[in-house]
């Protein structure tokens, strides 16, 4: 498929595989020109990029997003009187976030105030120069040229924030990784708060995947390989696939919905932690609900079992259809999937 | 939205940058399909007052056979040609039958004219070779009785009969005619000038 020629090709390097997506037309009249889904790791991506020339990718402009794993988020308190050793301290925290070799490089954007005090926060994005450079590899080898390199949280911010542009009121998005989630609020057009969490989409997928053997003693049919901390030793863990157990759910959806609810717990607790942040820096500003997106979204029961602790309205991230972009099945069934993808793919264009 | 973009911003401004290069050649072929159709519309205007031009220069049997008739008439015509340019010589000349029948009236109350003399004075050349113009003068003779019409008899003659100049000549009493003075007042004017009475 030949790409359209303006829009830039959205390249999302997640957890343990590279989604494409880029979009056709114009803003209100989108729908998806390309989409692609390259599962498994560095090696399996460049056997497939070896046929991307044949597509004529060549010099075509690609925004890039890393998954929240593979950038380090913390916030920074920066009293008034440390305002100007301000960038030597971003750097020193930046550092402390990220041990690589080749450097870290930074960025940080503002907050806002603590009540009652003189001081400000700041939310410090830290990634790796060895990842920057490998991801510059990773698109180089396609043919493409980078022209931005964002954590795709703010992709997924992008995404729901054109769907939430006319109410203006602050809503919370849960991105659901794999390997990290990530929970942040959207308030009067911007990121007014990120933070990673603790759970993430592997202990749901744990949590499901015990409660499926109990119920199935069918042959497990998703084996995940895990590189343990010196590169080396390979183990392996087994769990059930997404799709295997929302099959199982149909049959089994009370059983699967207890399975979710103890991790649901746990990331409800830390969710609950972060909105009483948000809420004590912006008074009066109460988050209607929160989008749940990322791999987690995807597993049955998890959706229910968060909205259930949490108290508060839980849906998934369908941006597609909320905003009425024209796009294949496949991405429609995994839209929470596929919203920080479209994010990326709008930057320039909200 | 702000984002947290680890690639330096001038490399997203440049993409931001080709992705308008489309539609500024959009406005850059607009403009010269603009230029391309407001050339042809002149060529094909060009082309019209070139056809037009063509048209009229081409031979017309009516208008040749016009001409060759004004010729034809224009031949017949120069035979009479030489009996022609003395009588528009003649009819070129000042006329003075409006003044003999109108002078009685114009030169004022107290005035009899007596006799009107006509003559024609070829032009001499002055000492230095310089042609000088033919001169018509009239003679004018008549009774006046009073001083007031006397003076203003000059002025009159010359009013009326548009000449250059009025010079009395001769002045008389009457006999047996108290208060009355026979006088001669000679008008001069030169041929081809611009008075009234050279063009009458």
């Amino acid at each position: 498929m030949r790409l359209p020629r303006t829009t830039p090709l959205a390249v999302h390097f997640g957890d343990d595989e590279t989604r494409f997506l880029q979009l056709r037309g114009r803003p209100g009249d989108w729908q998806v020109g390309f989409h692609a889904r390259v599962a498994g790791d560095a090696e399996e991506l460049a056997a497939w990029a070896g046929e991307v020339p044949a597509r004529g990718w060549k010099g075509r402009d690609a925004v890039v997003g890393l998954g929240p794993a593979q950038v380090e988020s913390t916030i920074v308190p920066l009293d008034e009187e440390d305002e100007d050793g301000r960038d030597q301290l971003l750097a020193q925290a930046a550092l402390t976030c990220v041990e690589d070799e080749e450097g870290v490089r930074y960025r940080w954007l503002p907050l806002g105030r603590t009540p009652g005090t003189r001081r400000r926060e700041l939310l410090l994005l830290a990634v790796g120069e060895s990842r920057v450079r490998r991801a510059g590899a990773a698109a180089a080898a396609m043919g493409l040229r980078p022209v931005s390199l964002e954590p795709v949280v703010f992709g997924l911010a992008r995404a729901i924030l054109a769907m939430q542009e006319t109410t203006g009121a602050p809503w919370g998005f849960l991105h659901v990784g794999f390997e990290q989630a990530v929970f942040g609020v959207l308030h009067r057009g911007e990121v007014g708060f990120l933070k990673p969490l603790q759970q993430n989409g592997r202990s749901f997928l744990d949590a499901l995947s015990r409660k499926a053997e109990e119920l199935e003693e069918e042959p497990l049919p998703l084996v995940l390989e895990e590189a343990t901390a010196d590169h080396e030793q390979v183990s392996t863990a087994t769990v059930w696939s997404p799709a295997r157990l929302r099959r199982l759910s149909l049959d089994h959806a009370l059983e699967l919905l207890e399975a979710a609810e103890r991790p649901a717990d746990l990331l409800a607790d830390e969710v609950r932690a972060c909105l009483r942040h948000f809420h004590s820096r912006h008074k009066g500003a109460e988050v209607r609900g929160i989008h749940l997106s990322g791999f987690g979204a995807t597993l049955p029961g998890v959706e229910e079992a968060v909205q259930r602790t949490l108290g508060r309205p839980v849906a998934e991230a369908r941006p597609f259809s909320e905003l009425g972009i024209l796009a294949p099945p496949e991405i429609l069934d995994e839209e929470p999937l596929w919203a920080p993808v479209l994010g990326l793919a709008m930057r320039g264009y909200a | 939205m702000r984002t947290a973009d680890f690639l330096p911003p001038e490399v997203f401004a440049d993409h931001l940058d080709r992705r308008k290069t489309p539609a500024r050649l959009l406005v850059v072929a607009g403009v010269a399909m603009l230029g391309v159709l407001v050339s042809g519309a002149f060529a094909l205007e060009a082309a019209r007052l070139e056809r037009a031009a063509a048209e009229a220069e081409r031979p017309d049997p009516v208008a040749e056979q016009a001409a060759r008739d004004l010729d034809r008439i224009y031949g017949e015509m120069e035979r009479y040609a030489v009996r022609l340019d003395p009588l528009a010589d003649h009819l070129g000349r000042p006329t003075v039958s409006w003044i003999l029948s109108g002078i009685a009236d114009r030169v004022g109350s107290g005035v009899r004219i007596e006799d009107l003399v006509w003559s024609y004075r070829p032009g001499v050349p002055d000492p230095r070779g310089r042609p000088q113009p033919d001169q018509v003068e009239l003679a004018v003779t008549a009774t006046v009785v009073g001083k007031g019409p006397l003076l203003e008899l000059g002025d009159h003659l010359l009013d009326f009969t548009g000449f250059d100049r009025a010079e009395p000549r001769r002045q008389e009493v009457v006999k047996d005619f108290r208060d009355a003075v026979r006088v001669e007042v000679v008008l001069t004017k030169e041929l081809g000038g611009n008075g009234p009475g050279g063009d009458r």
